[in-house]
Parts: C-alpha cells; sequence; structure tokens
C-alpha cells in the first residue's frame, strides 16, 4: 500500500502528459491502421528520435537553471559538420562521428563554464550564442547538402531485426541518462538547479555542475543532428532552429521547471512524443499548414497553467 | 549630504561628480559608440544621419523589450508582432479606413496584444519566456493565414517618404519619432510614480510586494506599452521597406535583444533605461555596417555579432558580480 | 596535560560597504573543547563564522589551521579539511530525499561518479537516530518541519566527520528533548577530540555545553571566560549588550483600559490555529516562542501573505478579511519584515526612493508625475524624525549600517497612516545604540494612538519591550503574559511548551 502511494506520488503529476500522449498514439492508429507494423513503427521512431534527443538535452539545461536559446542552432549546425566531415570510408566515418558529437559536447561545456564561473544569466548567454552557432552553421553550409554515407544513414534510420535503430538509441540514451542521474553528476545538477548558494556551502563545485549539464546537453545535440541528416541526407543549416521552442515545450509538457532542480525524464519524454507527432495529428484532424502555429502556441499556454495548478494543489495539499 | 556650510560652489561641485559618478557606465557607452563608429566612418564612409537614421528602427523595436527586461521579463512575440502590426496597417489603410485612423487602430490592437501577454504573465503565471513564444506562434498563424504567405505592398507611399526623408533639417521621420519616444519614455521612467515602481520590481519583485506595490498590474501595463511600442515599430517598418510581410519582424527580434544588452540594461531586472538602448542599437548598426562593407558572409556577420554580445554580457555582467562578493 | 589547538585566528578584520563589521578579532579554538559566541544579532558572529568556514574572505589578518597558515576561498576547501557549519539559514534542497541531502557533495559515499546509496541511507539513517529523529530517510526535505530540517543540517555537517563543528542557531527551532540529545552527542565528538563552536541565543545552553565563552559586541571582542565556575547569565549578558537591561527601554504603558484595535478570534491558517489575541491602541505587543512555531505566520496572515482557513479579525472596529498586501494596507497594517536585506528595502536603490515607496500616490500629479518638493519634504522629515544617518546624497542603501537600514525600513510606513505596525526581529542585526533609539521611537509612536505588535526571539528584547507577550507553541497561543509574569523562566517554560513552576 505505501510502495503505491509513494509512486504516484512521484509520478502523479506525469498522468495528464501521458494521457495526451496515449490519445495522440491513439489517433495515429485510428487514421493508420497499419500503426503498429513494424516499417511504421520505424517510420514514426525515425521522426520521433531527434525530438527526443533535443528534448532531454533543453531539460539538461532546464534542470540546472534556465534554458539554452542556442539549441535548435547548434542541432543545424551539428548537420553541417557532419554532412562536412563524413567520407565515403565507413570504417573511417564512425570515429569522426564520434569526434564530432565529442566536439560539440566540449563546445557547450565550455559555454557552461562561462555561465557558470562569471554567475552569468542562461537564457541570455544562449541567445548570444545563437548566433554564434547559426551563422557558423550557414558559414559552413550556405546551402543544404553536404556528403551523408548511405550507409550510415540507411542504418540509422532501418532497423535490426524488427526493431527500429532510431528506438534503440533511444533507448541506450535514455538509460545513460538514468545512470547519470542516479550517479553524483546527477545530484550536483538537480541540487545547484535548485539552490545555488546552498550547494556552494555544501562543498559543492557549482561551476562544474554547469560544466556537465551542458556537455550532456551538448552531445545529446549532436545526436539528433546526426538523426536530422540521416534522415534528410544532408546537412541543413536552417533546419532545427525552430526547434529550439519545441523542446521547450516539451520539457514543459513533462513537468521540467525554468526555476531548476525539478523535471523528470519520464516526462520529458512524453513530452516529446507528443510535440513529435503534434504535426501528424494536427493533420489528421484537419487542421492543416498554417493553424498548427496557432495550435502550438495554445496548448503551449495551456500546459504551463495545467503544470501550474498542479503544482499549486500539490503544494497546498 | 548637503552640509549647511557648503559654499555654492562647492554644491555644484558635488551634484556635477554626483551626476557623473552616476552615470560614468553611460559615458563610458558612449565612447565605445563613439569609437564604434569613427571606425566604421573611416572604413566605409558612411554618415552619421545614415547611420542614425537605421538605427533609430533597431532602436525603436528595443524600445519595448527594454521596458520588459527592466521587470526581468522577455518578449519573444516582437518578431510576429512586427509583421503582423505593419500587415494589419496595409489591410486597413486598403480597406479605405484613413491613414491616421489605421494607426491608431494599429497600436490599440498591439496594446490589446501586450495586455494578454501580461495576463498570461501575471494571472495565469505563465513564464514570460513561454507566454511571448506561445503568442509569437498564435500570431504568426493568424499572419499566414490572412496573407496566405504573401507579402503586402504598401499603398501609402507619403508613409514611406516621411519616414525615409528629413522632415526637420536633416532629420528624417524615423528618428524624429524614436527621438520622441525615448523622450516620453524616459520622463515615464525616472519621472512619475509608475517608472518608480518599474524599478522597484525589477529590483526585488519581493520587496515591492511588501511595500504595496501591485506586481501583477505592473506587468500587465508594463506589456502592454511595449507591444504597442512594438505595434509602433511594426507602422514605422512598414514605412521604412515599402511593404508588409510575414517574415519582416523576424530579422529584428534577435538584434533588438543584443541591443538592449549592449545598452547594458540588465536581463534580471532593476537596471538600466531606453537610452542606453539607443546607445547599443548604435553601436550594433555600427558593426552591421561595418562588418557588410569589409564584405563578410552573413555568416560571419552573425557570428562577430554573437560573440560581441557575449562579450558585453560577460563585461557588464562581471561588474556586478565583483560589487556583489563585496556585500556578500 | 597542554590542550592542543586546532584552529586560531589572529586580529581578524571585515567591512562589507562602509561599515566595519569584524575588529581584530582574535581567537583560538582548542580541540576537544567548546567555545560560546555571545553577542547579539548583527554583532558580527555568522560573519566571523563564514570566514573560519571559508564562505568570505577576511579583508586582513591571518588564520591558523592545525598549525599552518591557511586562506581558503570556498565552503569546499574547509569541508575537505575538516571544518562544517551548521548554518543559520538553512542550507537544504527541497525537492531531494533526506539522505541525499545529508550526504551531498560528501567523498565519503562517493567513488568516482558512483554514489553508494545504500551507505547514504544507512548512515544517516543512524545518525538522525543519534540525534533524536526517526523519519523515513527518502522523504523529501520540503516535507518535513522546521525541526526536522534544522536536525537533518546537523548531521549533514556532521557526515563529514569535521575536526571543528561549527553550530551556528542550531537549536533555534529544537525543544528541549532534541537539545539534549543534540548535547549528548556532541559531549561523545568532544571525547574524540573534536573541537566545537556554539552560537545561540538561549543562556541555559551556553551554560550546560561550554568550556569557554567569547564575547563580541559591535565587532569587537569584548569579553572572554576561560571557564564558567562563578559566572553568571547576568555577567555575559552585561558583557554582551554593554548597556545596563533597566535603561535600555523605555517605561512600559500597561493601561489595559482602552478599546481594543485590534483583534483576532480563532484565526487559522495552514500552520496556525485558533488564535486570539487583542492589541489596543498605545500598546506593544509581544509575540515569543521557538523559530516557526507561528508567531511570525500570524504576522504575515494579517498582512495578507498567507491564506487564512478560519476565524474573524477586526481592525479598528472594522471587519477585515486578508486578501492581499494592498488590502492589508488599506485597512491599516504597515509590516517590518524580518529579512530587510531581501524583504525590506531595495539595496541598490537609494534611501530617498525607498523611503517614499509606499506613499507615492500621496505626492503625484497629473500621469503619474512626482512633486519632487512634495517628495523631498517628506523624506526628510521622516529621516530627521528616525534620524537615519546618510553620508551623501542619494546614497544606496545597500551602504548603510544596518541599524540605519532598518530605520529606513520601519521609515516607509510613517506617512501611511497604519494602525497597526507589525515587526517580525526589530532590531535584528543592529547595533545598541540605534537599539535604544528605536525603543524609543517605538513608544513616540505608540503613544500616539497606535499599536505594535512585534515578533521577536531575543527573549530579553521581548520582556523589555512588550507590555504583553503571547507565547506561541506548536501553532497556538500556549500562554498570555502580562506585568509580574513578564520574566524569564515563565517565558523560557512557556516557549518550551510547559506550564511548570
Amino acid at each position: 500500500m505505501r510502495k503505491q502511494s509513494i509512486f504516484l506520488k512521484k509520478y502523479g503529476e506525469l498522468i495528464p502528459i501521458y494521457v495526451v500522449m496515449i490519445l495522440m498514439i491513439g489517433i495515429n492508429v485510428w487514421k493508420q491502421p497499419n500503426f503498429f507494423s513494424v516499417t511504421t513503427l520505424s517510420r514514426t521512431f525515425n521522426q520521433l528520435a531527434p525530438y527526443i534527443f533535443i528534448s532531454m538535452a533543453q531539460m539538461c539545461i532546464m534542470l540546472i537553471g534556465g534554458m539554452n536559446f542556442a539549441l535548435g542552432g547548434l542541432v543545424s549546425l551539428s548537420t553541417c559538420i557532419f554532412a562536412k566531415t563524413m567520407v565515403e570510408s565507413d570504417l573511417r566515418n564512425i570515429p569522426r562521428i564520434i569526434a564530432v558529437i565529442l566536439l560539440i559536447g566540449v563546445m557547450e561545456a565550455l559555454v557552461g563554464y562561462i555561465i557558470g564561473h562569471f554567475r552569468l544569466p542562461t537564457i541570455v548567454v544562449t541567445l548570444a550564442t545563437s548566433f554564434i552557432y547559426e551563422g557558423l552553421a550557414l558559414g559552413i553550409l550556405p546551402t543544404p547538402g553536404g556528403y551523408v554515407s548511405p550507409n550510415i544513414a540507411t542504418f540509422l534510420t532501418g532497423r535490426i531485426g524488427p526493431i527500429s535503430v532510431a528506438f534503440l538509441m533511444c533507448l541506450v540514451f535514455v538509460v545513460i541518462w538514468c545512470l547519470i542521474r542516479r550517479s553524483s553528476v546527477g545530484l550536483l545538477i538537480y541540487a545547484v538547479g535548485q539552490n545555488r548558494n546552498a550547494a556552494f556551502s555544501s562543498g559543492l563545485n557549482v561551476t562544474w555542475g554547469y560544466v556537465m549539464a551542458f556537455f550532456i546537453n551538448g552531445v545529446l545535440a549532436a545526436l539528433a543532428g546526426l538523426m536530422l541528416c540521416a534522415r534528410t541526407m544532408s546537412g541543413d543549416p536552417r533546419i532545427a532552429n525552430d526547434m529550439t521552442i519545441n523542446a521547450v515545450t516539451a520539457a514543459v509538457l513533462g513537468g521540467v521547471t525554468f526555476s531548476g532542480g525539478e523535471g523528470k525524464i519520464a516526462g520529458t519524454i512524453a513530452g516529446a512524443v507528443v510535440v513529435g507527432m503534434l504535426v501528424n495529428v494536427l493533420f489528421y484532424l484537419n487542421i492543416t499548414g498554417f493553424y498548427t502555429y496557432f495550435v502550438q502556441g495554445i496548448i503551449l499556454i495551456i500546459s504551463v497553467v495545467v503544470n501550474n495548478w498542479r503544482r499549486g494543489a500539490r503544494r497546498n495539499a | 549630504m548637503r552640509k549647511d556650510n557648503d559654499t555654492p560652489r562647492q554644491l555644484v561641485k558635488k551634484s556635477a561628480w554626483g551626476i557623473i559618478g552616476a552615470n560614468k557606465q553611460i559615458i563610458a557607452l558612449l565612447i565605445v559608440a563613439a569609437i564604434f563608429y569613427i571606425v566604421s566612418f573611416i572604413v566605409s564612409g558612411t554618415k552619421f544621419i545614415a547611420i542614425l537614421h537605421i538605427s533609430s528602427f533597431m532602436a525603436l523595436a528595443a524600445m519595448g523589450q527594454t521596458l520588459v527586461f527592466l521587470i526581468a521579463g522577455i518578449d519573444l512575440s516582437v518578431a510576429s508582432l512586427l509583421s503582423a502590426a505593419g500587415i494589419l496597417l496595409c489591410t486597413l489603410v486598403d480597406k479605405g479606413v484613413s491613414f491616421a485612423g489605421s494607426v491608431v487602430l494599429v497600436i490599440a490592437a498591439s496594446a490589446i496584444v501586450g495586455s494578454l501577454n501580461g495576463l498570461g504573465i501575471s494571472y495565469l503565471k505563465i513564464p514570460p519566456l513561454v507566454m511571448t513564444v506561445a503568442m509569437q506562434y498564435i500570431l504568426r498563424g493568424a499572419t499566414l493565414v490572412t496573407t496566405n504567405g504573401k507579402p503586402i505592398a504598401i499603398s501609402t507611399a507619403s508613409l514611406s517618404y516621411w519616414v525615409n526623408q528629413g522632415v526637420i533639417g536633416p532629420i528624417t521621420g524615423g528618428i524624429l519619432v524614436t527621438a520622441i519616444c525615448c523622450v516620453m519614455l524616459m520622463w515615464m521612467l525616472y519621472k512619475t510614480k509608475f517608472g518608480r515602481e518599474i524599478f522597484f520590481m525589477g529590483s526585488s519583485p519581493r520587496v515591492a510586494l511588501m511595500s504595496g506595490i501591485n506586481n501583477d498590474v505592473i506587468t500587465l501595463k508594463v506589456y502592454t506599452l511595449a507591444a504597442a511600442l512594438t505595434g509602433l515599430t511594426g507602422i514605422m517598418l512598414v514605412g521604412y521597406t515599402g511593404t508588409a510581410a510575414v517574415r519582416i519582424g523576424d530579422s529584428y527580434l534577435l538584434p533588438s535583444i543584443a541591443a538592449v544588452l549592449l545598452g547594458g540594461t540588465s536581463p534580471l531586472g532593476g537596471k538600466g533605461n531606453v537610452v542606453r538602448t539607443i546607445i547599443g542599437a548604435f553601436i550594433l548598426c555600427n558593426t552591421v555596417s561595418l562588418l557588410t562593407v569589409l564584405q563578410m558572409s552573413e555568416a560571419a556577420r552573425q557570428v562577430i555579432e554573437g560573440i560581441i554580445v557575449l562579450i558585453f554580457i560577460v563585461v557588464n555582467n562581471v561588474d556586478i558580480q565583483r560589487k556583489k562578493k563585496k556585500k556578500a | 596535560m597542554p590542550i592542543e589547538s586546532i584552529f586560531s585566528a589572529k586580529e581578524i578584520v571585515k567591512s562589507f560597504g562602509g561599515t566595519v563589521v569584524l575588529k581584530k578579532i582574535t581567537i583560538d579554538i582548542k580541540k576537544g573543547r567548546v567555545l560560546a559566541l555571545v553577542g547579539e544579532n548583527g554583532a558580527g558572529k555568522s560573519t566571523l563564522i563564514n570566514i573560519i568556514s571559508g564562505s568570505l574572505q577576511a579583508d586582513s589578518g591571518e588564520l591558523y589551521y592545525e598549525g599552518k597558515k591557511i586562506s581558503w576561498s570556498s565552503p569546499k576547501k574547509a569541508l575537505q579539511n575538516g571544518i562544517a557549519v551548521v548554518h543559520q539559514e538553512l542550507t537544504l534542497f527541497k525537492n531531494l530525499p533526506v539522505y541525499e541531502n545529508v550526504f551531498a557533495g560528501n567523498p565519503e559515499t562517493m567513488r568516482g561518479i558512483r554514489l553508494n546509496r545504500k551507505t547514504m541511507r544507512q548512515e544517516s539513517r543512524r545518525l538522525l537516530e543519534k540525534l533524536g529523529m526517526d523519519i523515513d530517510v527518502n522523504t523529501l526535505v520540503g516535507e518535513l518541519t522546521v525541526a526536522q530540517q534544522q536536525i537533518v543540517e546537523i548531521a549533514k555537517a556532521v557526515a563529514w566527520k569535521p575536526k571543528l563543528l561549527i553550530l551556528d542557531e542550531a537549536t533555534s527551532a529544537l525543544d528541549t528533548v532534541l537539545v539534549q540529545k543534540l548535547f549528548a552527542f556532541c559531549r561523545e565528538l568532544l571525547a574524540e577530540g573534536t573541537a566545537i563552536i556554539f552560537v545561540s541565543h538561549r543562556m541555559s545552553e551556553i551554560f550546560e555545553i561550554s568550556d569557554e565563552v567569547l564575547v563580541i559586541k559591535d565587532g569587537a571582542m569584548v569579553g572572554f571566560y576561560d571557564q564558567l565556575d562563578g559566572v553568571t547569565e547576568d555577567d555575559l549578558v552585561r558583557c554582551m549588550v554593554g548597556y545596563n537591561v533597566e535603561t535600555i527601554f523605555p517605561e512600559k504603558n500597561e493601561n489595559e483600559s482602552r478599546e481594543p484595535l485590534l483583534v483576532t478570534r480563532n484565526l487559522s491558517t495552514k500552520n496556525i490555529h485558533n488564535v486570539s489575541i487583542e492589541v489596543r491602541p498605545g500598546e506593544i505587543i509581544g509575540l515569543g516562542g521557538l523559530h516557526g512555531h507561528g508567531q511570525e505566520e500570524l504576522l504575515r496572515a494579517l498582512f495578507g501573505l498567507e491564506k487564512i482557513t478560519g476565524g474573524e479579525i477586526t481592525i479598528d472596529g472594522k471587519p477585515y478579511e486578508p486578501k492581499n498586501v494592498q488590502k492589508a494596507i488599506r485597512y491599516g497594517f504597515a509590516y517590518v519584515p524580518p529579512d530587510r536585506k531581501t524583504e525590506g528595502l531595495v539595496l541598490t536603490l537609494p534611501i530617498e526612493e525607498n523611503l517614499t515607496i509606499t506613499v507615492l500616490r500621496d505626492f503625484c500629479g497629473f500621469m503619474g508625475r512626482i512633486n519632487s518638493k512634495k517628495e523631498k519634504a517628506m523624506q526628510d522629515e521622516v529621516r530627521g524624525r528616525l534620524r537615519i544617518d546618510q553620508r551623501q546624497y542619494r546614497q544606496l542603501s545597500g551602504h548603510l549600517s544596518g541599524g540605519n537600514q532598518q530605520k529606513v525600513v520601519i521609515g516607509k510606513w510613517l506617512k501611511s497612516g497604519f494602525k497597526v505596525l507589525l515587526m517580525d526581529e526589530p532590531t535584528r542585526g543592529v547595533d545598541v545604540a540605534t537599539k535604544h533609539e528605536i525603543y524609543m521611537f517605538l513608544r513616540e509612536l505608540v503613544a500616539q494612538g497606535v499599536a505594535v505588535l512585534l515578533v521577536s526571539t531575543e527573549i530579553i528584547e521581548l520582556m523589555g519591550i512588550s507590555d504583553r507577550i503571547y507565547i506561541f507553541y506548536e501553532g497556538s497561543v500556549h500562554a498570555e503574559l502580562k506585568g509580574a509574569d513578564i520574566n524569564e523562566e515563565k517565558v523560557t517554560y512557556a516557549i518550551m511548551g510547559l506550564k511548570g513552576e
């Protein structure tokens, strides 16, 4: 009995978003009877994977306080770098891919260091870095293009047996996140996000917390870029620029707060699925084209209001 | 503190130092601005008035943002509101509404958009980032639907002329409007109750609350005013560019925020003003013009803009942190 | 056997803004001994502790730890070297469970990146039991009571196995049972050679646990006792306050004949139950009790900052349902918050603007334009009445001394037409001379027909300034004391929830 109520207390606030997620899957199934077929599922995950990665990245930054304004630009930049560094030999590609992922992680880690050490507001600094990243992306690839190895692209968008590779990638990194959360790094990030001064007094290294949060965010952004590259077979300097806000929407839907130190991966994933499927679902519901912007805005507002309401209700209980 | 036995001379000296001391930062900023202009002039030969004209639109677009920053908020609906205002203006004029009437209606409509932002932020407790981004989406959807994505050519050529040509001597309509708004806003910030409340609330919402200030009402007013200013800018932009289109505002959002930051207004609230933003816009436009003349690609330009903003942010904030540490 | 010194400080000086907060402090802390730091709020104890523990840097002077000269730049270094502090303000993470709070940052349960959660849970459970608390270590700290949170804070410091343990007002929310458990635990630590610095306002605790006492007043050392036989509480108090308790407080008003100005009947909020009090014009009413037992909440509820769940309030004959701060002000309340730096005034704005913020409406004209002449007149008047000492025109409030800052916080209400002035810790962090000025001023104020309702955890102040005292215990009024009943014994008993003789 006790275990049940603890579970409910911990995860209860995620119920609304999961209901919405299931609803959206339901609509997809309704309009696409073969939704659960292996091919459709694989296609769905290919579409969702970038959203999942980018939302996880945004969650990292929101956990430590603030948000990463440059996330979309960073993802676009990563697609350009991938498309420029890939060669025909796959044997040489794999270390290059890993190097690029680490490079982007380190780049963001440097940004995190600046923010943590100089105590700067995250939103504002990432605003500046968004200029830089988007500019760099345009510099590397003024128009979409570059080269993506067909083998790698096929692999990433394909399947191993019946299971989509995109799904596996997401699964692997969610597990990695869970391990990080349970480690001292996870504790550091949540603590600094909740109360920076208390963290400092407790002997925690606040700057290191920022560095780690930003590094993880960078790696996840690069992964999102990789998946996008695989799908479009090219690099595109503007592809993900609108996704920054989508990532925020997904995280907020999942219960992550701006103030820091609060939020669960389970919620973010559900939020990412909802956001990723939104365009399709609106299409099925005959809400097309321009109206999608409208609806996205309304959804964002409603989700925050509901979150606030639940948080207020929980506090007064 | 004034001592009774200060001679008039000593009093003047003390006040002069007081004013200079309080405005040390603005003087430093002006010096930086002058340097940027001189460099830009040497390289490109652009006249002062020309740069002033260009930066006046940037500055006007950034004025609303300045006010919002002062209460530690942010307004990301600026881009689509700029476009929407321009489109609405042209639509109304096309439908036969008088020009003056259209201007009033557009500004009123913008104010309503701003008040919706303010209501969401203060009463629904939606974080400013989320609320204004949502509004951005909603407005973008609305403008796309009404225009089907196509730009509208302006039918009031006179507006274009007035905005872009000299109205008083060499001073263009654009510069004039920006200057008038600047004066009015500075008066509001430093000489009225509302302005005092803005600074109080921006510096410490908690103290403001405990002193009887209604933070919600101030939030509402500030966002409404900011949006009205944005609406005005949208109208001016129609004159500046000659068209109204859905994407016109997009290229003003980030640069306008950059202008505010360059001017030294703090995004955490309580510090800054509109004059600083104008100087910041001036610096930004000089940079852009300089880089364009140096034939840097748009990409390189953007990167350098970002680096400059980053440097300014660090410099502005490191100073604050050093002061904070001393007080601990 | 000579007793070894573990930590010593020589001629430590520290200033903030223009005020010197520590004046050449020299102390020596010995292994296995308890040094009590005694002094009023704002005397400089916390600043000294922050310097010892690495949170602040001294302006000049030297620090020696285990014989070596040190200059630590962060609390982390101090912790790693064996100095742990239990702070006055809690440094806990409300959304994290107890055991994560206890061991956050502690290298003993970290192996590289991995956290040894099993050990964390076991050890925190063991420590908490020793300190007298039996709670599930998986509970989120935000759900604990203030007393429980304080025990967790203590456990956190102890988990570092410090060689020097500093307890800064660590017992402020604890009842007698918990305090005894804590002391028993401390004695174990002392036997192992740990040194302890102990700060508390409760004289009985000081005498029970300390070996030596250092008295600090206005940043300077004014007394040191290396043993406590034959030393009385009065000695310490006199040393600490440097004033004659008889003369610092003005005469009381013990006339009960007038109609009450403020009445609450069975007032309840989330944390207080059925509170019924009366305040008459011309009275200064004190609210006493342990930290977190409801007195502060009552003030906040009256001022519209907390939700009322039951009961009635009448002020000046009119029924009053608190809704928000503006309504509270309209109905005649004024509030001086406990933390003036974050709630009372805006440090980055000049004194003048802080003074007039509540009554701007009174000198506004067209479009809200401020009439600067009228405003200046008001500022001068308030400044004069309270004798606020500022050194330059438009001086930033952050540069004033604590006492002057408090005067500004009080001053901003003077022209608001209030009927009841609510004050939470009215002279915390204020020097002795200013305290006296404030007490005299409060008496002047109430003589004009208003009333003051104040919360204070400084028992001397509570007893000295109040005409009547209500003592709170666990959210309700436990005792009402007046006249001869206002003495330290009765007050201390009531605070502990006892009704003893």
